[in-house]
């Protein structure tokens, strides 16, 4: 049992999708993380067990290695296309309940800002460490990230800003949520803000990368 | 020198210049180190390549007024508010060639498009040429702007875009007046973002006793910014 565990975080944490993918180059033709997580789940492995021990250890690794530069953005993407090819194998497992996620997590790239990729790494990340995230998408006013969180009332939220010249309409839209929804913890990132910032506008957490997100929500 | 008349100038794809090393330094790698990072982007360069269209114009004006301690420009009876670092670039400018460039929304759309079903890498390598190519476009209306600041003995600044050195996003729409009602292939929504993404807007300052002076990353508060050391200038 252990052994497939082994490979299938392997598979994730190098980005091996399915046998057929060509990446990464020295795993040509083995198993990738497709077809070996159904190989755990015919052996009876528990899905919760495949999910925390596999893949989101796997996760884990890839957002330390992204934080410490050792990796860069296209091997987080292989990572997480192969977490994805995983986890549609465990979707009936969540769906009945037999596994749950650790919690919703909304997520936004700000009004007034079309930058993604740091959004949607953060997204990966938090995905991959077991929680359910809803992704706004970009140029999201602030009256959309209210209703969504009316809608779910427990969430976790995350604001990104890439512009000097958005980081005011974050500022709104924290204070607007921090007035209706004071105990929803709101974790800000982007290149232009940081800690004092956070402190500013009254935001909970400062994430200068992807894992210190994921490290945050998991407390 | 043509005063307040739109010229446009439409390129085709084989004149777009995207080279793939420089898609892969963008990405951290080298080509000769991974031989998939190498296909992935070569393969998107044709993708985009397919269905580009790049296209460009710009609108000279007279600056009525230029105020460095505050920050701002007044063109054709606007005020902008620039910010002190554009401003202090546009010193002793005369005229403002306003200008936009796009490559149409194809990239923008088929890389979102492979986001969505999956195919993360593709679709972010993809976007990152996208952005490349709308950059080229934007170069070759800056060198055509050039050229025409130089035949009236002119000489021309950098570029300058709302969004970046602090000049704020809403100007899109101040900055869209200028073009009067020509119908250009680039709008603005509500949040004065342009369609398509993959667009490149701003103004050059033109005037005898202009300097070009290439991009400073050390005056740039964005320290994660993926260009950020690796071109000094971008035309």
């Amino acid at each position: 049992m252990e052994d497939i565990l082994v490979k299938l975080g392997y598979c994730v944490e190098f980005g091996k999708v399915d046998k057929n993918a060509p990446y990464p180059p020295d795993m040509k033709g083995q198993d990738g993380a497709d077809e070996l997580t159904k190989q755990a789940i015919e052996q009876g492995i528990s899905a919760a067990v495949i999910l925390e021990d596999a893949l989101v250890a796997a996760m884990n690794r890839v957002g330390q290695k992204f934080t410490e530069k050792k990796i860069f953005i296209p091997q987080m993407l292989m990572s997480a296309k192969a977490m994805n090819a995983a986890v549609a194998h465990l979707k009936p497992f969540f769906n009945s309940g037999e596994i749950t996620r650790k919690g919703k997590f909304i997520i936004a790239t700000v009004k007034g800002d079309l930058h993604d990729i740091g959004k949607n790494l953060v997204k990966m990340a938090i995905e991959g460490a077991g929680w359910e995230v809803i992704d706004l998408g970009v140029d999201v006013p602030t009256e959309k990230v209210l209703e969504t969180i009316q809608a779910n009332p427990d969430a976790k939220i995350g604001l990104s800003a890439l512009l000097t010249t958005t980081m005011g309409n974050m500022q709104v839209t924290v204070e607007s949520i921090k007035s209706k929804y004071p105990s929803n913890a709101i974790i800000i990132g982007g290149a232009p803000v940081n800690e004092e910032f956070k402190t500013k506008i009254g935001a909970d957490f400062y994430a200068p990368d992807p894992q210190s997100a994921v490290s945050y929500l998991n407390r | 020198m043509d005063i307040n008349k739109l010229i446009e100038i439409q390129l085709s794809q084989n004149d777009i210049e995207v080279h793939a090393k420089n898609v892969a330094a963008l990405m951290e790698y080298t080509l000769e180190s991974d031989q998939h990072m190498d296909y992935v982007i070569h393969s998107m360069i044709n993708k985009a390549y397919q269905s580009i269209m790049p296209i460009g114009g710009f609108i000279i004006n007279q600056i009525e007024h230029i105020d460095i301690k505050s920050g701002s420009i007044k063109v054709n009876n606007i005020l902008f508010n620039v910010g002190k670092i554009i401003a202090s670039q546009l010193k002793h400018a005369e005229y403002a060639a306003v200008f936009y460039a796009t490559i149409g929304n194809y990239v923008e759309k088929e890389s979102k498009k492979m986001i969505e079903t999956g195919d993360l890498l593709e679709g972010y390598t993809l976007d990152l040429i996208g952005s490349e190519a709308a950059e080229f476009m934007a170069s070759s209306i800056h060198q055509t702007i050039k050229l025409e600041a130089n035949k009236n003995n002119l000489n021309i600044t950098n570029r300058f875009s709302p969004g970046y050195c602090n000049w704020d996003v809403n100007e899109q729409h101040n900055l869209f007046s200028l073009f009067n009602n020509n119908q250009i292939p680039v709008t603005l929504n509500n949040s004065a973002l342009m369609n398509p993404i993959k667009s490149v807007s701003g103004l050059v300052g033109i005037g005898k006793e202009v300097i070009f002076k290439p991009y400073s990353c050390a005056k740039c508060s964005d320290k994660k910014c993926i260009y950020r050391n690796k071109k000094s200038e971008k035309n």
